[in-house]
């Protein structure tokens, strides 16, 4: 997806503030595109909420399947997951923009985008 | 420590216990016990909430109807939860079109395409692209879904260009009553022209028919200016250009001017992931502002010196890449849109004002042309318009920044954009609105025991 207008201030932003070099594993991006739930259902949640951002690098959200970047994450815990995935965290919006998800569907799709079973 | 209890206090505490001993073997108890919390709704900036009762998300028409006509309280439905205003919250059914998404139809012919209104945004390019058309113009946020972005006339920029909601050439709407109405120019023309920017007050739209143009690409060119030399040459950008607009950047000199055009030219590389986003830049004027907001002066002049920092490199894209743009930080957002022949006058006063009065803001303010158009509650309805955003981080209190300069965008004349904050009601917002009787009586007519109602549309349409 698409380029933050912003970016032109970028430029100077990483030259003041050292940010933007960490290198981003090349494989994760074309993983995190292609990439989808088994179960059909949760497919299509996923493919209208968590997707949007979880599969574009310029989110700047841990991109599905990359397990490094969603380790940190998941030593928080099941609770702290959800509670960022409800209330929203940083540039995370509240609900992820699934309107309608339960607990348990929040959880199958961290479990699904972290590769790891997260589970209350 | 002793307590002392009376005998009817003692009675009373063994009785409440005994009750919640009989009740821990009850299957009632336990079923209530294994029952889901009840999880909140906040929007995309964290400032709107609520506790609905229900939360769902109709898989079919059929569904939906019977959602609507069982849903024993209010029903709101909700998109991708973007709008700053309260035109969501409810306590009764929060209603999600997450499965009514993807393109529908087509027609090469007429150059239209139907969609399903739960698509979002920035799932419709790739598709269009895919039968050859494209959105003839998008807002630099695709965050919306499309139901979202048509009922708060969600907007770009170019004087030449409406808003989404004005390229809209038929819809389905399902009513309070559950019927299905299919409506257009030819077909419930009235509800059709109310419905192209309803606030989601008429019922639940399910699929949207546009009118788009050929695939296309854009350019995109940058440049930083004064902001005062930007608005005196406003004539030339916004007309030697397809697509202008300006970021200024506030506590300084400075504006980022943008420029989109439509070209031929192959498309640029993608550029680094991580040069996308924003975060970066933002949490640089951030620290600036933390830091520097007790020196004006110095703050100002580092900001006015990080031009000479950046520079800038041609993007070319498809339209749809090229347009929006991801927001990885969240804020809260006023916007108002002016007659365009007031734009500089009430910019320049909003920056006066900022300076003036040291406004505690970093964010930049975007400053947009929008083309007039027919549609009795779009904020565009009859007048060329300049759109002028202001925007708060979203941790920080926004609410003395916002006040402060509202009554700026009054004196100009100012309608505000349905789907960001603002402190009007019905007794302002009608006189703004010549055509507003057109819209009251559809919705009256469509719904008129409110059930789409919450109370912040109560209160700005005016309906006890």
């Amino acid at each position: 997806m698409r380029t933050n207008r912003y970016a032109a201030f970028l430029i100077v932003a990483t030259l003041l503030s050292g940010c933007g070099e960490e290198p981003k594993p090349p494989a994760t991006r074309t993983e995190a595109a292609t990439a989808t739930p088994t179960d059909a259902a949760l497919a299509q949640v996923y493919a209208n909420s968590c997707k949007l951002c979880h599969a574009n690098p310029a989110a700047g959200a841990p991109l599905t399947g990359d397990k490094k970047a969603w380790e940190p994450r998941v030593l928080q815990g099941a609770d702290t997951l959800l509670d960022h995935a409800i209330n929203g965290y940083n540039g995370m919006p509240p609900m992820g923009m699934c309107m309608q998800c339960s607990e348990e569907e929040f959880l199958a799709l961290i479990s699904f985008m972290s590769g790891q079973s997260i589970q209350q | 420590m002793t307590m002392d209890l009376t005998r009817r206090q003692l009675l009373q505490r063994v009785s409440v216990i005994g009750a919640f001993t009989a009740l821990g073997a009850s299957p009632a108890l336990a079923e209530l016990l294994r029952a889901p919390r009840l999880i909140p709704w906040r929007n995309w900036s964290g400032g709107q909430s609520c506790l609905p009762a229900a939360r769902l998300a109709p898989k079919n028409l059929d569904e939906l109807t019977q959602v609507i006509r069982q849903a024993p309280g209010k029903i709101r439905p909700v998109g991708s939860a973007h709008s700053f205003s309260a035109l969501v919250p409810t306590d009764g059914t929060l209603l999600s079109l997450s499965y009514f998404t993807g393109l529908l139809d087509h027609d090469a012919n007429t150059v239209q395409a139907e969609f399903a209104a739960g698509t979002p945004m920035s799932r419709m390019g790739t598709p269009l692209k895919d039968i050859g058309q494209a959105l003839q113009n998008m807002a630099d946020i695709d965050y919306q879904t499309l139901a979202g972005a048509i009922s708060t006339s969600t907007h770009g920029t170019g004087k030449t260009f409406q808003s989404y909601s004005a390229h809209v050439c038929g819809l389905q709407l399902v009513t309070a009553s559950g019927e299905v109405l299919d409506c257009d120019g030819s077909r419930h023309p009235e509800v059709f022209n109310a419905a192209r920017v309803s606030l989601g007050a008429l019922g639940v739209a399910t699929k949207i028919r546009l009118q788009n143009r050929p695939a296309y690409r854009l350019r995109e060119r940058q440049w930083i200016a004064k902001t005062e030399e930007l608005l005196e040459d406003i004539d030339k950008n916004t007309q030697e250009n397809q697509h202008w607009e300006m970021l200024v950047v506030t506590h300084s000199d400075y504006a980022l001017s943008i420029a989109l055009n439509e070209t031929t030219d192959p498309a640029t590389p993608p550029i680094p992931a991580d040069e996308e986003g924003g975060n970066e830049f933002v949490t640089l004027i951030e620290k600036i502002d933390k830091y520097g907001s007790d020196f004006p002066y110095l703050r100002r002049t580092m900001l006015n010196n990080l031009r000479h920092l950046a520079s800038f490199d041609d993007r070319v894209g498809d339209s749809f890449d090229i347009y929006a743009n991801v927001r990885t930080v969240r804020f809260n957002e006023m916007e108002y849109s002016v007659p365009a022949e007031y734009g500089p006058a009430c910019l320049r006063e909003i920056l006066k004002l900022i300076q003036d009065k040291d406004l505690r803001t970093w964010f930049p303010i975007e400053y947009r042309y929008v083309k007039a158009d027919d549609i009795p509650l779009s904020m565009f309805e009859g007048r060329d318009s300049c759109s002028i955003s202001v925007h708060q981080h979203y941790q920080m209190d926004h609410h003395n920044f916002f006040a402060a300069v509202e009554p700026i965008f009054w004196k100009y004349n100012g309608r505000p954009h349905w789907g960001k904050l603002h402190t009007l009601n019905a007794k302002n917002l009608q006189p703004l609105y010549p055509r507003w009787r057109e819209f009251i009586e559809v919705r009256q007519a469509l719904d008129p025991s409110g059930k789409f109602l919450n109370a912040h549309l109560s209160s700005i349409l005016g309906v006890s």
